[in-house]
């Protein structure tokens, strides 16, 4: 039984850890030891590439679209193998002029405009806002779905709850704290953030191991493995088409252009520039990273068209919300166990 | 040396980017099942690991050079006096 007590205290003890660890990371930098100074460490922080949408959000688009989730992972893959020529170029300009986001960077190559510096911030955070609103509803709504165990469903009406019973706002208001205490507490804008990357590539690593534990355990416990659950979805019509290409939307165009959006995604999203260019200690790391991040994601993906196929072969097709299997389904077989690391953080 | 890798690389992405894509992802949007497992899935991942490892081989220089090194010590004198030229501008 998973108590909201339980919960609260795994949360809590979660969120010490992180801040625990942040912490750690300023106090070595400050003693210029870097934890953070290392290829590995690099490319997990680059991994926040991977939101809460990869957890929850990537299942529920495979349940309707097949592999249509893949291109937002395979641009990437494209555009990190061009890194040590591209990306290096840009974090050696941004050391020399002393630029901290994309906003500078882009306003530095147009003769230092302070006017397009800021609209470029003003595009950026226009931009930004639905995506920080989006993380935030995965979140709360992953406690919501946790707190309602043995319930599958959020019953309605319980997403409509007041301000101070919100979680989105208590979220909201501890990751105010963590940026204010790890991020924006340094005024010289040249330093570092050692302690939020440590924690950032600390979180990457969480959310591997628990994605893989899910699917590792859907695919293998719950089924016979990857060929059971694909030759049980191929007997079925309408999950056999997941299979191909029929159902992809947009076809090969939206296919294709979704890549290329990827691709620019993960070199220009703000917080990639800040953790790949900004908070790079040394260029060298590129090296690996150019091809450790990419396996990162095809490591992440590897039980997403299972887990989506298998929640829909177990719940059928009108069960339950396909964007939530990463939750549900463990929890439909009471492995509590399972559901208990918050990992949408 | 360092123009030849960046041509490569390029070459690489540029090769996988047409894979990914319109002809040839067609060829394997079937239902029929390969070794129990959807050919456009063992496809797409198939190439993206393969991709994976031709970026690693391409960028970087050291684990290779350690590779020749073990395949036979007669060929590291010879490779490695003349070696990569530093990176650094």
């Amino acid at each position: 039984m998973l108590s909201s007590q339980l919960i609260g205290l795994c949360t809590a003890a979660y969120l010490g850890l992180l801040f625990a660890i942040a912490f750690f990371g300023d106090r070595r930098a400050e003693q210029r030891r870097s934890i953070i100074s290392n290829p590995y460490i690099y490319s997990l922080s680059i991994a926040v590439y991977c939101t809460a949408w990869t957890f929850f959000g990537s299942v529920g688009y495979a349940a309707t679209t097949g592999v249509g989730f893949l291109p937002i992972y395979l641009g990437p893959t494209l555009m990190a193998a061009l890194w040590w020529f591209v990306l290096r170029k840009i974090i050696r300009i941004s050391r020399k002029q002393r630029i901290t986001s994309i906003a500078d960077f882009i306003g530095s190559r147009y003769g230092k405009s302070a006017r397009l510096t800021g609209l470029v911030t003003l595009i950026a955070l226009i931009g930004i806002l639905p995506y920080i609103a989006l993380q935030l509803k995965a979140i709360a709504n992953s406690f919501l779905i946790v707190q309602h165990y043995p319930l599958l469903q959020i019953p309605s009406g319980a997403h409509q709850v007041a301000l101070w019973q919100d979680t989105a706002l208590y979220v909201a208001l501890l990751l105010a704290a963590f940026t204010i205490l790890f991020g924006t507490r340094h005024i010289d804008v040249t330093e570092r953030h050692e302690g939020m990357v440590a924690a950032i590539a600390f979180e990457s690593l969480v959310k591997l191991l628990a994605f893989l534990a899910v699917g590792a355990y859907v695919t293998f416990a719950l089924f016979d493995g990857p060929g059971d659950i694909f030759q049980r979805a191929a007997e079925r019509p309408e999950l056999a088409r997941l299979l191909t290409l029929e159902a992809l939307p947009g076809g090969y165009a939206r296919w294709f252009s979704t890549t290329l959006i990827a691709m620019f995604a993960v070199l220009f999203l703000p917080r990639q520039f800040q953790v790949a260019v900004v908070e790079n200690v040394n260029d060298e790391h590129l090296r690996k990273a150019s091809w450790l991040f990419p396996l990162y994601l095809l490591l992440i993906n590897l039980f997403v068209l299972p887990l989506a196929l298998g929640g829909l072969l177990l719940f059928g097709p009108n069960g339950v919300d396909p964007d939530t299997f990463v939750l549900t389904i463990p929890m439909a077989q009471q492995a509590e166990w399972l559901t208990l690391p918050p990992p949408a953080w | 040396m360092r123009a030849r890798r960046t041509a490569l690389v390029f070459f690489a992405a540029a090769t996988l980017l047409l894979l990914i894509n319109y002809p040839w992802l067609s060829l394997f949007s079937t239902r029929q099942l390969l070794f129990g497992l959807p050919p456009l899935l063992l496809y797409l991942f198939g190439l993206w690991f393969g991709f994976i490892l031709v970026v690693r081989l391409i960028v970087q220089p050291q684990p290779q050079a350690e590779a020749d090194n073990g395949e036979s010590d007669a060929v590291a004198p010879r490779s490695a006096p003349a070696g990569e030229p530093p990176d650094a501008e």
